[in-house]
């Protein structure tokens, strides 16, 4: 087991690098000048100059590429063509909104998707059926702009419950967080739901069929515990691939529904970087997201292992 | 004769499909005493399984179950699921065909043992982990303290199916019904379960459902044999009866089929495996008269495609060897 994640770490290393050559050299290819993007048409040629040479980008390429990538591996990447601040300092203080964010949404999605689910696997073809497949059908083809706005109209507006719009850290004040966490959390965890409600659908359809689920019945276990015990505990085991790629996807930053909220994610972070053409900020936070689908990917395997005795890792020869 | 610990009635079994009601068991009637072996034997889809299941409210919800299953002196048919599921385990245990896929694969054996002892009574978790190693022991598994943290997949076929005869004997039942429990096995484990589960019958005093469709099996265990065909018994009798004289050309065919392995002639003179031609019937289909006319090789004659021969007794034969066809003189006397 050990091995078998020291062997998925050093792969995972592997992964990154490769990423970060693409990422490098897309940025590349991007069009558009960072410096005049920073500085405004109206900036005197000098200072121009002077922040070009700074910034390194008259080196030759791959010259930038090796500085680029010796810096990351000690923690500096680079500076913000924008602020000025370190990209390390500007995506940490992005983490714990996005965290709050992405843990909150996955478990909204689970809180539908499971019950929901569940309840409609149980009763195929039945009412409670068709409105579990109506709901993630719609779930799925809302656009979370709307949703988000629907909300705020009628939760901060008409109703005046919750904030429409910002942040405020757990530590700050752990009620204003969670009324603030509330209505984004929903936006970006009812599509996910949406996914994972048709997963957990099937999943349970097929455990429920399973011979041992009729053994256990045969046994005179009361049907709560069946369900429980060898129809949900069975079904647990794919859900969590496809429930951590939806985490993934939710900790590398909803843009959209961060957007909408205010809301200062990574999301927001990469979509700043990306408009004004701040490329250390930018190629900083693809970096960061290829490390998180690849620690969550990670995570998803060995828990897979765990909830599934009959998947051992054994390292390759 | 004392009353039986469990008898079926006129069991009628039928699933609600979108051709039509699927017939599956038609009025099955077979009786079961403590510490006797009944097998019920036919070819798959003929009903066996169903109708075990139908006695526990084990069918899913698209089955019409009709008629009476008495055990215990209480009726089983129409009850309540919680009343059945007082039944299930403790009154009435089964051991299903694939120990595989019987099984849980991601829980431990003193779990799944222990499921079934609590299913009835409050355990501590010791009083489980003690008596989940008992029953292992008493099944014939070695190192039975270890085997309880295993998982089905580190077991072999056999012994999962003696975890699978553990689990049905936990709950102390009275009825033990092995439904196919030993087609997915090897022959040689398959005679050692037969062993085990005839030494466990003697101790327990259990009476013993065997659903099998191997011929082979029930001549070695049992005492009285129901056939099966289109979900109708064809013919039942004490086993050497049946054996030895069968009534229903259905039968006749069967045990046709049946390789005879110390034919003394030689190889060029014996006969040769008979092959029923044909197939069952569709159950959602079934042809009027005796289900077997069409199929058929002693006579199929107008009265045979219309009336459903009743279940009566062989002539010449004991009074509980009772078989359905209009026939069975001619057909026993051969």
């Amino acid at each position: 087991m050990t091995r078998y994640a020291l062997r998925r770490l050093a792969q995972s290393v592997a992964v990154l690098l490769g990423v970060s050559v693409l990422v490098f050299a897309i940025m590349q290819l991007v069009p558009g000048d960072p410096i005049r993007a920073a500085l405004g048409q109206q900036a005197d040629p000098e200072t121009y100059q002077a922040l070009r040479e700074r910034a390194g980008l008259d080196d030759p390429v791959p010259v930038q590429f090796v500085t680029w990538i010796g810096n990351a591996l000690t923690g500096d990447f680079g500076v913000s063509f924008r602020t000025g601040e370190t990209v390390l300092s500007l995506i940490a203080e992005r983490v714990p909104a996005t965290l709050s964010l992405a843990l909150a949404a996955i478990v909204v999605a689970l809180l539908i998707a499971i019950p929901l689910g569940t309840l409609s696997a149980l009763n195929p073809r039945k009412p409670v059926d068709w409105f579990a497949s109506l709901s993630s059908q719609a779930g799925l083809s809302v656009p979370d702009f709307w949703l988000g706005i629907m909300l705020i109209l009628v939760f901060a507006g008409t109703l005046g419950w919750l904030p429409s719009a910002g942040y405020t850290p757990l530590t700050e004040s752990p009620g204003d967080w969670l009324r603030h966490l509330i209505l984004p959390a929903i936006t970006a965890g009812v599509s996910s739901g949406a996914i994972l409600t048709r997963f957990v659908r099937s999943s349970v359809l097929e455990s429920l069929g399973q011979d041992h689920v009729r053994t256990a019945r045969a046994k005179g276990m009361r049907a709560r515990d069946v369900l429980t015990w060898h129809v949900l505990r069975n079904a647990l085991v794919p859900l969590v691939t496809v429930g951590g790629v939806q985490l993934a996807y939710l900790l590398s930053g909803v843009v959209v529904v961060e957007y909408v909220f205010a809301w200062p994610g990574l999301g927001q972070l990469a979509f700043q970087a990306v408009e004004s053409r701040d490329y250390p900020v930018l190629q900083g936070a693809v970096l960061l997201f290829a490390v998180i689908f690849l620690l969550v990917n990670l995570v998803v395997d060995l828990a897979y292992a765990r909830l599934d005795p009959r998947i051992t890792y054994r390292s390759a020869r | 004769m004392t009353a039986p610990v469990l008898a079926v009635d006129d069991l009628h079994v039928a699933f609600r499909t979108r051709r039509g009601p699927a017939r599956v068991v038609n009025g099955l009637s077979f009786e079961l005493h403590a510490g006797r072996t009944l097998a019920v034997v036919g070819e798959s889809g003929s009903g066996k399984s169903v109708s075990s299941l139908a006695l526990l409210g084990l069918l899913p919800g698209t089955a019409d179950v009709r008629g009476s299953a008495v055990f215990d002196g209480a009726e089983l048919i129409g009850r309540s699921e919680e009343e059945l599921r007082k039944v299930r385990g403790a009154g009435i245990g089964m051991v299903f065909q694939d120990p595989m896929t019987s099984l849980n694969p991601v829980l431990t054996i003193e779990r799944q043992i222990g499921e079934a002892l609590r299913a009835h009574e409050k355990v501590s978790d010791d009083g489980v982990r003690s008596r989940a190693a008992e029953l292992l022991t008493e099944v014939g598994i070695p190192d039975a303290k270890a085997r309880l943290r295993a998982y089905p997949h580190q077991l072999s076929g056999g012994m999962r199916q003696r975890v699978m005869i553990a689990i049905a004997l936990a709950g102390n039942p009275r009825v033990l019904i092995a439904d196919e429990a030993t087609t997915a096995l090897d022959v040689t484990v398959q005679a050692q379960i037969l062993e085990l589960i005839e030494r466990l019958q003697h101790e327990h005093g259990m009476g013993v459902v065997w659903i099998t469709h191997d011929l082979g099996v029930v001549a070695g265990i049992a005492d009285h044999v129901v056939v099966m065909y289109a979900g109708r018994c064809v013919e039942e009798g004490a086993v050497d009866e049946l054996f030895g004289r069968p009534a229903h050309p259905y039968t006749r065919g069967l045990l046709g089929a049946l390789p005879v392995v110390d034919d003394p002639r030689p190889a060029r003179e014996r006969d040769e495996l008979v092959t029923m031609p044909g197939l069952p019937p569709d159950p959602a289909d079934l042809p009027p008269g005796c289900a077997f006319h069409p199929r058929c090789p002693v006579r199929a004659d107008a009265r045979c495609a219309t009336e459903p021969p009743p279940l009566l007794s062989v002539p010449g034969s004991a009074a509980e060897h009772r078989a359905a066809t209009f026939y069975a003189g001619e057909v026993a006397g051969r």
